[in-house]
């Protein structure tokens, strides 16, 4: 089941900037969805017209069912704006409270849900604490709290590692893969693209407002057909001479060996060769091609 | 569940000048108290009046005022009073509520909750509003209690007045809506609505009213755009005549409060078109 589905999602500024151009996409329940792209590549546009932050220019799209242009198609759905900017006379409780009452959150709803999430973020002992004194990770922990508050089916955070330490990260990390263990969809922005590596599982890339690119994850990490291995002591010539007799492509960077090849019989019958000559091999391993190299490419071509 | 409403009251009343606001007017209410001391009786039911400490018992023709007079020209002087100092101070203070709404990264969580525009804008409005409102009614009504109290006589058009000034400061909030919606602004949208308050409006009053300028197309343009602000001067002579006679027409605080509403349908207008 979609419960997000744009089509030829349009939007120009100022009727000159295309910001996005005929976007169309499906998110599924529970995936947890990346939209990638660089600066100015429309992902915030989207989102954005998603809540009707943003008028469309043209193009449709429904949330949950919901045309966009229904309030109640945000009934459920939680947001995280980028740099995203709280009434700095509240306290972090305050916060919830106030963000819950305007989700049309029972304020029953509301009370039993605050220390639950503030105890997520790990803001139970600020809780009275007023949010000027909070530092841009406190700030973008409890952001994620306000998402929460209205328990929303689809949740679209707008970089929401941003500016935060790698512990913090972890933390907002292990949040939304509990979101994600809840059935939740959820939605993310990011230019963090090993954050986004490691929890997607559909990523979309953006470029001056047009998809390019969209799939699964695994899709965009695939093996490069080459293996790297490190031996024990410093640089061997047997390793070059070996590969070079079988014509393999042969480098050496940063204490390992690359070699150009997945054919693993030749593999095999190197590492004997190696082992036969008593040169001690400390690790094997396949190159995978990471999200930031595909992303670095794809762009580039396009 | 009214939450914009409820941010907005908390907000405004985060605003120390509001309570400023509120202990004058307690402190003016105190002072009347104490310091006024009204005897009604002697012939023809005359007063006698004391002022800290000061008996002024009548005219310097040995003639005893008139109770209800007396009391006409008291009420009269503290409705103009909190005519222009709410006015002034209570625009000043509420002049940051849609332009600090309207900043990237406050609005847009906001627009993400599901409410629509029109409520939003009308919840922020009225959050602003309703404070003013209390610190407006609280001094007006207080006041009249007391001054009723030591006179002896329940001059109910007092509170009228009061309302007159509410809803004159409502017009006026909704033009700084409407200017706040257009700039974005804090200071513009003030400068703008103090502009067209205090200088063009009296200004134009006075064209009006003494023909200063010849020519039919002049005098043509002056009328228009006299009609489509708000009339200061007329509402301070109406709050006079409310209080004190029983001749008086609302046509002022009607027109401008007409105006009001035209410029508060415009914001909402502007507001449900906009990107943020």
């Amino acid at each position: 089941m979609n419960v997000i589905e744009a089509k030829d999602l349009t939007k120009h500024y100022s009727g000159k900037v295309k910001a996005l151009d005929k976007f169309s996409i499906e998110v599924e329940k529970g995936k947890v969805f990346s939209l990638l792209g660089p600066n100015g590549a429309g992902k915030t546009t989207f989102i954005k017209l998603m809540l009707s932050i943003v008028k469309p220019t043209s193009g449709a799209a429904t949330i949950l069912g919901s045309n966009i242009n229904d309030p109640l198609s945000r009934k459920k759905i939680g947001y995280l704006s980028e740099n995203h900017v709280f009434p700095d006379y509240l306290n972090a409780e305050q916060i919830l409270f106030y963000y819950g009452m305007m989700a049309n959150v029972a304020k029953s709803d509301i009370k039993k849900r605050i220390p639950v999430l503030l105890s997520k973020v790990k803001l139970s002992d600020k809780k009275n604490i007023k949010i000027k004194k909070f530092s841009k990770g406190m700030l973008q922990r409890l952001g994620t709290a306000q998402a929460l508050i209205n328990d929303p089916e689809i949740i679209f955070l707008d970089e929401p590692t941003d500016g935060i330490d790698p512990i913090g990260r972890i933390e907002i990390r292990e949040i939304l893969n509990e979101l994600r263990n809840e059935g939740k969809t959820i939605f993310i922005n990011s230019h963090l693209l090993s954050e986004v590596e490691r929890i997607s599982d559909e990523i979309a890339i953006l470029k001056d407002g047009k998809l390019i690119k969209r799939g699964k994850l695994e899709n965009f990490i695939n093996d490069t057909g080459s293996y790297r291995i490190k031996l024990v002591g410093s640089k061997n010539d047997l390793i070059e001479e070996y590969a070079r007799s079988k014509n393999i492509e042969v480098n050496f960077e940063k204490g390992y060996y690359k070699l150009g090849s997945n054919d693993l019989t030749q593999l095999n019958k190197l590492i004997d060769e190696l082992r036969s000559n008593e040169i001690m091999i400390s690790e094997i391993s396949p190159i995978k091609e990471t999200l930031e190299d595909y992303f670095i490419k794809i762009i580039g071509e396009n | 569940m009214l939450g914009v409403y409820r941010l907005t009251l908390k907000e405004t009343i985060t605003k120390k000048i509001f309570l400023t606001f509120f202990v004058l007017s307690t402190i003016f209410i105190i002072l009347i108290i104490f310091a006024l001391n009204v005897k009604v009786g002697g012939v023809d039911s005359k007063i006698l009046l004391d002022f800290f400490g000061q008996n002024i018992n009548g005219d310097r023709e040995g003639n005893l005022f008139d109770p209800k007079e007396i009391l006409g020209y008291v009420q009269t002087g503290i409705a103009i009073a909190v005519f222009f100092i709410s006015i002034f101070f209570s625009l000043f203070a509420t002049a940051g509520i849609f332009p600090n709404f309207l900043k990237k990264g406050s609005v847009d969580l906001i627009l993400s909750k599901p409410i629509s525009r029109e409520k939003i804008f009308l919840e922020r409005f009225f959050g602003a509003i309703t404070i003013v409102g209390i610190n407006i009614f609280y001094t007006v009504i207080l006041s009249w209690i007391v001054l009723s109290i030591k006179f002896e006589i329940w001059n109910y058009k007092f509170l009228f007045a009061g309302l007159i000034i509410f809803m004159f400061f409502c017009t006026l909030f909704s033009l700084l809506s409407l200017v706040s919606m257009l700039t974005r602004s804090t200071v513009i949208s003030l400068l703008i609505v103090y502009f067209v308050i205090f200088i063009l409006s009296p200004i134009l009053a006075g064209v009006q009213r003494f023909t200063i300028i010849e020519g039919t197309i002049y005098q043509s343009v002056v009328k228009i755009v006299y009609l489509v602000l708000p009339k200061i001067s007329e509402t301070v002579v109406l709050i006079k005549d409310v209080v004190m006679s029983d001749n008086y027409s609302i046509a002022p605080i009607l027109s401008s409060f007409i105006i009001g509403i035209i410029a508060v349908l415009a914001s909402i207008g502007i507001f449900k078109r906009m990107d943020f």
